[in-house]
């Protein structure tokens, strides 16, 4: 605030002095009979002298006449920004102040209160569009799982129909139990102030764990990881990493076939900087879904016969932004996948 | 019989768990609160200790504190909504030997009771046998269809913590880790030279064997219920 206070320092000063001059003027002219005789104004009221008392009525008026003048320009773009928040408080997001050019504080604020309104603005379509997108993710399974629940009350259902409708509720409640928890850490990650925790751990090592964490999910389908992991330290948030991980070797096993193998390769590239590939045999992409693939939601195959939330690759993508990474995808279709991701 | 104790307020999910648990040969006590338990802890004989996190008048965690600086040393499993590594970090420094976030697989939480039961009865027992091999943690031996196979203690620690998990694949760090202990200087390719001196050793024994997984590490594998070799 060093300039607005400067500005009211001198400003105030200015009044002072100028009262005082006009003051101190007004009585030189009244000492020499100039404005008013003297003679005239001989009388006294409360023990002043009519004149002193006129004389500072008169400073009072000089001065509150410049503070009117002057005080309008510091606050009116108050006044101004003070009904624009209001404005947004009550949820019209459509105002912005008129930005004056100057080059004080209140300029800056001016500026920085527009930008906040863009800001929030932004959020609210993002909001918008994901909880629209939520709700639609949430309707097909909840769907399905009244659907089936709704006929399994009825009597005389054959066994075997009855298991596969349980089976069908158990595996859509299954769904939407995962989705909830990856829109839960998707927003957790997505909110601003998050800071990614900087310790130094043992990158190869927390690939292994990660993949050994996998390991029903792997071994029921046979698949074999072919691993080419050196002894590296790396400096980030190991939780964050961690979820990194799972996420891309878990599509590598989602996609692969069975039997398939899964190859993950680690290679330097700088000091500190890693680069770990993975690669599966699995069904691949065609380019439209490559071009798509890090969309929230977006799943290659619509008829969400697997398992998975189409958030997964979105959370890959934030840690990495976290972790100032980026991540590359090669695939082909009946060619698997490689995704490259570099920290 | 084995007693296991089942703190939970949700009802439905504490029948759900319940349910499991007396299918898989298991008597079940339930209690809604820590405080509760508590009580029937006190009264009964309990090997193992179920607990929510979230449950009204003393949580899962207090309880599990109370329960430690008491001495109570039964294996003690968090199964909570609560699933944060942080969450999890404080489970465990509170005392927890295991910790699964809901919602979980039933199936899951028997085989982690199992284990966790083992773990304690090794613990307890001081020995751990498959077949006709026994393992002695006080001699630190190996009995084989009566002979003894001595080891060295870093050996025999390795040899139980393969086995006490069966199927399992340990990476060479976390064995470091937990044998050598976690400030160690060692080269996690000793690991490699003590797993071969315990092949050379152990080769009569066929009841098990220990593979090893390429680029990630060992397993202990029964041969009852002989997995896929992983090349």
């Amino acid at each position: 605030m060093k300039k607005l206070r400067r500005r009211l320092i001198l400003l105030f000063f200015f009044l002072v002095i100028l009262s005082s001059i006009a003051s101190v003027t007004i009585f030189w002219m009244i000492q020499n009979n100039i404005l008013f005789r003297q003679r005239d104004i001989r009388y006294v009221i409360f023990g002043f002298a009519l004149k002193d008392l006129i004389l500072m009525i008169l400073a009072i008026a000089i001065a509150f006449f410049f503070v009117l003048i002057f005080s309008r320009r510091t606050a009116s773009p108050i006044t101004a920004l003070s009904h624009a928040a209001t404005e947004i408080a009550s949820g019209n997001l459509d105002v912005h102040v008129e930005e004056s050019d100057r080059r004080d504080e209140i300029g800056e604020l001016e500026r920085q209160f527009n930008r906040m309104v863009r800001e929030l603005q932004s959020n609210a379509y993002l909001k918008q569009d994901f909880i629209s997108n939520v709700s639609h993710e949430f309707k097909t399974p909840l769907a399905v799982i009244g659907g089936y629940a709704a006929l399994l009350t009825e009597d005389g259902i054959p066994e075997a129909e009855r298991k596969e409708y349980a089976g069908l509720i158990m595996a859509e409640s299954g769904r939407l139990s995962r989705l909830t928890g990856n829109i839960l850490y998707l927003s957790k990650l997505n909110r601003d102030e998050i800071r990614p925790k900087k310790q130094a751990f043992a990158l190869d090592e927390q690939i292994r764990q990660c993949i050994l964490l996998l390991e029903p999910k792997w071994s029921e389908k046979k698949l074999r990881f072919r691993l080419d992991l050196i002894p590296s330290e790396y400096c980030g948030d190991p939780d964050l990493l961690s979820e990194l991980w799972i996420n891309l070797l878990d599509n590598a096993v989602k996609f692969s076939p069975e039997g398939g193998t899964v190859a993950v390769r680690m290679e330097p590239c700088g000091p500190g900087k890693y680069r770990v590939s993975v690669r599966d045999d699995g069904c691949g992409m065609n380019d439209e879904t490559r071009a798509r693939i890090f969309e929230q939601f977006y799943q290659g195959d619509t008829s969400r016969k697997n398992e998975g939330s189409g958030l997964g690759l979105s959370i890959v993508q934030r840690i990495l932004e976290l972790h100032g990474g980026v991540i590359d995808v090669k695939s082909e279709p009946d060619k698997g996948s490689l995704f490259v991701v570099s920290l | 019989m084995v007693h296991i104790l089942l703190a939970e307020d949700n009802l439905p999910y504490r029948r759900l768990m319940q349910i499991h648990l007396k299918r898989a040969g298991y008597e079940v006590f339930c209690a809604d609160n820590g405080e509760e338990a508590l009580e029937i802890l006190a009264h009964e004989s309990i090997h193992l200790l179920i607990a929510d996190i979230m449950m009204p008048r003393m949580d899962g965690l207090e309880l599990t504190r109370q329960l430690r600086s008491a001495r109570y040393t039964i294996p003690i499993l968090i199964i909570t909504a609560k699933s944060t590594l942080d969450d999890k970090r404080i489970g465990f420094k509170a005392g927890a030997d295991d910790y699964m976030t809901k919602p979980i697989e039933m199936d899951e939480m028997l085989l982690r009771v199992e284990a966790l039961l083992r773990r304690a009865h090794i613990a307890g027992e001081g020995s751990l046998t498959i077949g006709d091999c026994t393992l002695s943690t006080d001699s630190l031996t190996v009995s084989w269809k009566g002979d003894l196979i001595p080891l060295r203690q870093k050996e025999f620690l390795l040899l139980q913590m393969l086995l006490s998990y069966p199927g399992k694949i340990f990476t060479r760090q976390s064995l470091m880790d937990e044998i050598w202990g976690l400030d160690s200087e060692t080269d996690p390719r000793t690991v490699d030279v003590h797993i071969r001196r315990l092949r050379e050793k152990l080769r009569e024994i066929d009841v098990f064997e220990i593979q090893t997984i390429r680029g990630l590490g060992y397993r202990a594998v029964l041969t009852g219920q002989k997995r896929e070799e992983l090349p």
